[in-house]
């Protein structure tokens, strides 16, 4: 209905570039699903373990980035994201309190992760660095958002429903990535099948039976 | 609240429910996939009893039963779930679900009280046959990661519904509305398993 403005271009050099890595851990269902429990379980934690976690994820990612950014792994991560989001899922459904060291470890494994996966695709240097830096901003916000969401939350109202619903919450959490990790191996057990009754690949030069 | 203010928001309610949604689009990929899931608990009446039973008998049991059935029933939902997934031949599917409404409704009816190790296992039990009719249709979905969210958050949605009526037990004439509730999920689980509904 209103007007909105329409451009040609986007409002500043390279910003478009870094928009897209701010809104790529929304737009990438595993990213999410890691990071919202473990956002969630970071906040119930005290505040000391609650900022080794942020710098923990903080280091992760930034390594992540760096290993993927000088060729490391970067197909396949979404096994490994779909299974830190059910540790973390799980934890959260128990709601215990953790050791700083333990939270801190499994923060900074899925910031490696996830600093792995959000990699630009292959392009322009600086495009590459200028998405780069946007999703490692997207990402650490994210989780400090939900951090800090679930200690206001818990500061706050005082109710005893909030923690029950927040592990209810983890517990929809683990459901999802579980059948979100048996889709994965059902889809790669299907991919190995349909390359096991792929035909030999044609020769160029046919043999001569004689 | 006046009786006015009562017409005018049951009025309210009950044109918002009777207007239907008007799509620009067809409803696939995602779109399509998280409704599909999020529907697809929601439409089939034996899965709607037993979900709701589950967060009833959470609540009447009270805590910590009241998270602990709800916590319970969506991972092991997934478990059963990822079988469906993997098509992994599971016996009596369809009777399984509508035993869960019956069984959940009679221990709602008689008020049971099982140790909550019992209760959990009773639910999980249950919570693989429903798990796997969701999972049997996931690879199938436009978009299965939404039709998984859709479906989950479906379910929840049923134990909190099931979890708010549970709350009437404070009440005597509760426990009783309660207990009629029952009986009838175990009506509708009856009429499932017997091929009437």
């Amino acid at each position: 209905m209103l007007p909105s403005i329409a451009a040609a271009h986007s409002s500043a050099p390279g910003m478009a570039g870094f928009y897209q890595g701010v809104l790529h851990p929304f737009l990438s269902p595993a990213q999410l699903l890691a990071l919202l429990p473990l956002g969630i379980l970071a906040g119930l934690q005290d505040k000391k373990a609650v900022s080794a976690s942020w710098l923990a994820f903080a280091v992760g990612s930034a390594l992540g980035l760096l290993f993927a950014g000088l060729g490391g792994i970067l197909d396949a991560m979404v096994m490994p994201l779909l299974l830190l989001a059910l540790a973390s899922g799980v934890l959260l459904s128990i709601g215990k309190p953790l050791p700083r060291l333990f939270i801190a470890l499994l923060a900074g494994s899925t910031g490696l992760v996830i600093g792995m996966a959000v990699l630009p695709d292959p392009g322009l240097w600086r495009d590459r660095l200028i998405t780069s830096i946007g999703s490692y901003a997207g990402v650490n916000l994210l989780l400090i958002f939900l951090c800090s969401a679930t200690g206001l939350l818990l500061d706050r109202w005082k109710m005893p429903w909030i923690r029950i619903a927040l592990r209810i919450a983890g517990s929809w959490c683990v459901a999802i990535a579980f059948l979100m990790l048996a889709l994965n191996i059902q889809g790669s057990f299907k991919k190995k099948a349909a390359a096991e009754l792929l035909p030999p690949p044609l020769q160029s030069h046919p043999v001569d039976p004689a | 609240m006046s009786l006015r203010h009562i017409v005018a928001f049951g009025t309210f309610i009950l044109f918002t429910t009777l207007a239907g949604p008007a799509f620009a689009h067809t409803g696939q990929g995602v779109a399509g996939g998280f409704l599909s899931g999020f529907t697809h608990p929601i439409l089939g009446w034996d899965h709607v009893v037993a979900m709701v039973a589950v967060g009833l008998w959470g609540a009447f049991l009270g805590a910590p039963a009241i998270w602990v059935l709800p916590v319970t029933f969506p991972v092991v939902m997934a478990f059963g779930g990822a079988l469906g997934v993997m098509g992994v031949p599971f016996p009596a599917v369809e009777t399984g679900i509508a035993l869960s409404a019956i069984v959940l409704g009679l221990l709602i009816v008689f008020m049971s009280r099982p140790p909550l190790w019992l209760a959990g296992l009773i639910v999980a039990v249950f919570a693989m046959f429903h798990g796997y009719a969701h999972g049997a249709e996931l690879p199938t979905a436009a978009n299965p990661f939404a039709y998984a969210i859709g479906f989950v958050i479906a379910t929840g949605m049923l134990h909190l519904c099931g979890i708010a009526l549970g709350l009437l037990a404070r009440w005597p004439l509760g426990k009783i509305a309660i207990r009629a509730g029952g009986g009838v999920i175990t009506a509708v689980g009856a009429a499932f398993l017997f091929g009437i509904a």
